[in-house]
């Protein structure tokens, strides 16, 4: 019995009192048109019965009574436990977020160690580097002369004029003409535009430009009677060249 | 017994039931009237007391259980302040352990 709980224990205790009383009324019902000696004993027992479970009753409340003090405790256990709950959860909500943060970061940086390494590794001067990307951008390929601007006839590859002023070209055309070819590096000077001959072969690619932008000097510059004819020879070759650039499908020109 | 609780008067049900005893002996023969009344009474009486009974808090168990899950419940409290008290106090990490 002490294994039940109190409230089981009380509702039996009621529902046992009810049955008393309910006995003792047909007791006492039956009794009263009768003599009421016969059965006076039982009536005193029930009495007695229903007195103890009376009794009973009440030391049972009164447990009922020291559980509930206990059951109040036990409510603000609860809380303390529910609020510990929750301060653990942001706890370890905060240390996720810290320990993804940090792998992420430990990441990057190991990546960033290997990028370090691997330049360490690899090292080049910076000598080589400014010399490489000199010979690079020194055709101006890469990126316009500064002065270039709209109808400069200027190109970043071998133009036909270029093509024809060159070793090839020099072997099929003008074969009458020696001319000497123009070694000063100075644009301001009136020179007449060389047709290779055998004093061409030294000169490399490099140079491939200087020919045309004595060209275009001489071309732009006004009153040179010197170079009246040859002018005119390469006005045409000229007009071809900036009809070429303007046309879109040249065929010698890079894709653009 | 020196105060009486709510619950102590609910359950006070002998009076009630001294009554109708009372009124079935009354003269010799009883105004069943009054009995019925008074049976009714303690019907209702009884009614009264059970809904108090279950209202009871804390009496879904018995005495014993209910001290051992107390004993629990501050146990994990006690726990759960260690806890608590252990990871505010170690805020710091090891940088040695670190690769």
């Amino acid at each position: 019995m002490a294994s039940l709980n109190t409230q089981t224990r009380l509702f039996m205790l009621i529902d046992d009192m009810e049955m008393v009383a309910k006995e003792l009324f047909e007791l006492q019902l039956m009794n009263v048109p009768k003599s009421q000696q016969k059965d006076g004993a039982d009536s005193v027992s029930l009495m007695e019965l229903l007195i103890q479970k009376d009794s009973e009753i009440k030391s049972v409340i009164k447990l009922a009574e020291e559980q509930a003090q206990i059951q109040k405790l036990m409510d603000s256990l609860k809380l303390e436990v529910d609020k510990r709950d929750s301060e653990i959860k942001n706890l370890q909500r905060s240390l996720k977020e810290a320990e993804t943060i940090l792998a992420t970061a430990i990441y990057q940086a190991k990546q960033k160690m290997q990028a370090v390494k691997q330049a360490n590794d690899h090292s080049t001067s910076s000598e080589e580097i400014i010399k490489f990307a000199h010979r690079i951008s020194a055709s101006n390929a890469v990126a316009a002369p500064v002065m270039w601007g709209p109808g400069d006839p200027r190109r970043p590859y071998p133009t036909d004029l270029d093509m024809r002023q060159g070793f090839l070209g020099g072997m099929c055309t003008y074969p009458d003409n020696s001319r000497h070819p123009p070694q000063t590096q100075t644009s301001t000077e009136q020179h007449l535009p060389t047709m290779p001959g055998g004093a061409m072969q030294g000169i490399g690619s490099s140079l491939s430009w200087q020919p045309s932008q004595e060209v275009a000097m001489t071309l732009t510059s006004t009153g040179s009677h010197h170079s009246i004819h040859d002018l005119k020879g390469h006005n045409k070759e000229n007009e071809d060249v900036e009809l070429m650039s303007s046309d879109s499908s040249s065929s010698s020109s890079s894709d653009e | 017994m020196a105060s009486s609780s709510p619950a102590e008067n609910e359950l006070n049900l002998l009076p009630a039931v001294y009554e109708v005893v009372r009124s079935i002996e009354k003269d010799s023969s009883p105004d069943l009237n009054q009995v019925n009344q008074k049976l009714n009474e303690l019907k209702a009486k009884f009614q009264k007391a059970r809904e108090c009974v279950e209202k009871l808090p804390g009496t879904q168990y018995s005495k014993e259980e209910q001290l051992r899950r107390v004993r629990i419940l501050h146990n994990q409290m006690e726990l759960k302040t260690q806890l608590l008290q252990k990871f505010k106090e170690k805020g710091s990490f090891d940088t040695d352990s670190t690769e």
